[in-house]
């Protein structure tokens, strides 16, 4: 999966965002009800910092495209 | 022809020359970033140091749900837009502008609300972390905003058509997904931890 919206069709960068985008909601929605549903601390802050990462991950790979950082992708 | 050769030559030239500018642009932009990283990160610290994993039972669980749904929102619509402009349709990427700018809003004065109407205050530990955490973020919100009306204003002037230079406009994407990335860990540490 390319992370560049410039390359590919309009539509299938879109999709692309769309699809991000449902990961991040599920994740979210998972942290939501497993904090609900557990009451161990270690156990839930472990989740929780491992969500968040994995979010953070996709954000900075496919939102914010830090690969052209050392692949300089685009021409502007 | 060689005039034509000599015209092409600079022509690559100053291609290359935009393109190192972007480069190095986007470097600093990175650079700043992180440093700003590093101070949410001393936030959210500071909140584990000063009330534990403790959380206020007062709570509105369901508006921070709501907030966080509507910034994860607005990063697709700046993600939408951002594409919008690098395949030259400027009239699209400026609706989607205008969406994260209306949808930034949202997420502000849901904090807003969530200050009025919280049962704690700033004087206990946990409030101290909500309210300092909070505010920070909001405020990068704001200016978010406030870069994003910038760029929707300069599209309208017709200043990103197709083929043109998109990077203030990806700089400012950069940023607002920057915010989001942000309360990607704020969410979890201030309304889920405990």
């Amino acid at each position: 999966m390319t992370t560049n919206p410039g390359k590919g069709g309009e539509a299938a960068t879109q999709r692309r965002g769309l699809i991000v985008i449902a990961v991040l909601a599920v994740l979210t929605a998972v942290e939501y009800v497993i904090a609900a549903a557990l009451d161990s601390t270690v156990p839930l802050v472990t989740f929780l910092a491992l969500a968040a990462g994995a979010k953070a991950w996709a954000i900075t790979v496919y939102f914010m495209h830090i690969s052209r950082l050392w692949r300089g992708e685009e021409a502007h | 022809m060689a005039a034509a050769a000599v015209s092409h030559d600079a022509h690559g030239g100053s291609e290359a020359h935009a393109w190192e500018r972007v480069r190095v642009n986007r470097l600093g932009l990175w650079l700043f970033l992180m440093s700003d990283a590093a101070l949410f990160a001393i936030f959210a610290a500071a909140r584990f140091y000063i009330a534990g994993t403790e959380r206020d039972p007062h709570l509105n669980q369901a508006l921070g749900l709501g907030i966080t749904v509507l910034l994860l929102l607005s990063s697709l619509t700046a993600f939408r837009a951002e594409a919008a402009f690098a395949h030259g349709n400027a009239a699209h990427g400026r609706a989607m502008l205008l969406a994260t700018i209306v949808i930034g809003l949202l997420f502000a004065g849901g904090v807003a609300f969530e200050w009025a109407t919280a049962e704690f205050d700033a004087s206990e530990g946990y409030g101290t972390a909500f309210f300092s955490m909070t505010g920070m973020h909001a405020f990068h919100v704001l200016t978010g905003v406030l870069f994003l009306g910038v760029i929707w204003m300069r599209a309208g002037r017709g200043e990103f058509p197709a083929g043109a230079a998109t990077w203030p406009v990806t700089a400012t994407v950069i940023y607002w997904h920057f915010v989001d990335l942000v309360w990607v860990f704020f969410y979890p540490t201030l309304y889920l931890v405990q």
